[in-house]
């Protein structure tokens, strides 16, 4: 029976060794760092500075009712609830949202990758003695670290076009959104059979969610308001756009996020388990 | 009579409906060398996954005796690890202590001759190196029992000799080693030729 400090120094092994060979990789490097720039870059030659009205609603407060911006004031709504709506820069609110879907689509990806194209031979370590959730362990630990690294690296390279109201909020809302985007992309990658089939569930994924349906301007017009706030990217985006306009505090983001992430791996170490473990072990 | 290493027993397994194994039944004792020759698609390596672990058959018993070093035919790699860090991954999957490790590591570096090579990604070795350390990974706990899938493909002469003088001793230290190949080369030095044809074995006394 292996001591819990053993269990600790295999895990931080192939947790070294995991990315070291996810880093040699030159086009991790590549999409870890200049896709988010690329993002940014066409934000900045596209967007300029012009006030929009948005919907944050994860502001919204029970029995208020939702501002539709452009549709004039309802003159049933007394003001007495927050009803979500914010002014807020256009750039500067593109610069954020883009920022969060870069960051959860990169690390679904990563996180597909360290899953699905290793399988053989994590299979191998599983028949030479590794157990299956130590190596997941130590995927999450290379896929957190990573999460950590590209949100500063988001954070720090939208700084000199927008200062946000709490840094550390917009921050933390990348760090959300790329561990349950990466939670996810473990999940694709233990379920998939074909690469393909998997870079596509992710593609479709992270476009509707983070990429479209989170957008605060849609979030208004919405008829199914409900849907959005189900979908994995919304407290994630609402964290980062709430900590980049406002001071206000937004409800349920980091524990529904957190809730988001570890029902995801769960399932992840499910179905990875059931691929990689042997028949019989020796 | 000792205690097989290996007792296959009624083994059978099938994709889909196409039966590959049909009540494959053999056993190989302490210090055998064993080879299953067949043809190609013949089962052999559906055969030896079974008899390491990977597969389950539909029917039938493996019984292992101790632990078991399997090297699969294709070779099954990090391809952005070094050799080093292989061999330093699995041996702690081996519950290896990191000094027998090392230890072990440079043995097999320096037995089979890649050792120039020990700090390049596997990406750019060449195949019979990734070969070599393909092979490496399963000699590295020095198992009672070696499950081996055409091991020296790729080889040259010199490290499929230093391959053989390797096996020697293991056996004379009571490796069972059971090896799969579809050409048998040095047939003299295999205790026992296995002949896997439609799906049965068919023993031809060496």
């Amino acid at each position: 029976m292996r001591t819990l400090r053993e269990r600790a120094r295999r895990v931080s092994i192939a947790a070294r060794l995991f990315l070291r060979d996810l880093l040699r990789r030159r086009v991790t490097l590549l999409l870890l760092f200049v896709v988010p720039a690329l993002f940014d870059a066409v934000v900045l030659a596209t967007t300029g500075h012009r006030d929009v009205e948005v919907t944050l609603g994860t502001l919204v407060e029970d029995g208020a009712v939702i501002h539709v911006a452009g549709a004039g004031d309802d003159p049933l709504d007394l003001g007495l609830f927050d009803n979500g709506a914010r002014t807020v820069d256009q750039r500067g609110l593109s610069l954020v949202f883009l920022g969060t879907a870069a960051v959860c689509f990169l690390m679904c990806f990563l996180a597909f990758n360290l899953v699905h194209k290793r399988r053989d031979v994590d299979a191998r370590l599983v028949l030479a003695g590794f157990r299956a959730h130590e190596l997941l362990v130590a995927k999450v630990i290379v896929l957190v670290s990573l999460v950590v690294v590209m949100s500063a690296y988001e954070s720090a390279i939208i700084r000199p076009y927008l200062e946000p109201r709490h840094t550390l909020r917009v921050a933390s809302g990348f760090i959300l959104g790329g561990v349950v985007y990466g939670c996810l992309g473990l999940l694709v990658g233990a379920v998939s059979r074909h690469e393909l089939e998997g870079i596509f569930v992710i593609v479709l994924l992270t476009n509707i969610d983070v990429g479209w349906l989170q957008n605060p301007i849609y979030y208004a017009t919405s008829e199914r308001r409900a849907l959005i706030e189900g979908l994995p990217g919304h407290y994630p985006m609402q964290l980062a756009i709430t900590g980049a306009f406002t001071d206000d505090v937004p409800r349920g983001t980091i524990s529904r996020s957190l809730a988001y992430a570890a029902a995801a791996l769960l399932a992840a170490l499910f179905a990875f388990g059931l691929r990689i473990r042997p028949a019989r072990r020796a | 009579m000792s205690e097989p290493a290996l007792a296959v027993e009624n083994v059978h397994k099938r994709y889909g409906r196409r039966p590959v194994l049909r009540g494959v039944t053999f056993e190989a004792r302490t210090g055998q060398l064993v080879a299953v020759l067949g043809e190609n698609g013949g089962g052999k390596s559906t055969l030896l996954r079974i008899l390491a672990g990977l597969l389950a058959p539909e029917r039938g018993h493996v019984r292992r005796s101790g632990a078991t070093g399997y090297c699969p035919q294709e070779c099954v790699l990090y391809p952005q690890l070094t050799p080093d860090e292989h061999l330093e991954l699995f041996a702690c999957a081996y519950g290896l202590e990191p000094a027998i490790a090392r230890a072990r590591a440079d043995e097999l570096l320096g037995t089979f001759g890649f050792a120039q090579h020990r700090h390049r990604v596997v990406e750019e070795l060449s195949g019979g190196t990734r070969q070599k350390l393909n092979l490496s990974i399963a000699l590295l706990h020095d198992p009672p029992l070696l499950l081996l899938d055409e091991p020296y493909s790729g080889f040259d002469v010199e490290t499929y000799r230093s391959f053989l003088a390797y096996s020697d001793g293991a056996r004379q230290k009571g490796t069972c080693i059971v090896l799969v190949t579809h050409i048998a080369f040095d047939r003299h030095r295999f205790d026992q030729i296995l002949h896997l044809r439609d799906g049965a074995i068919h023993a031809d006394a060496a």
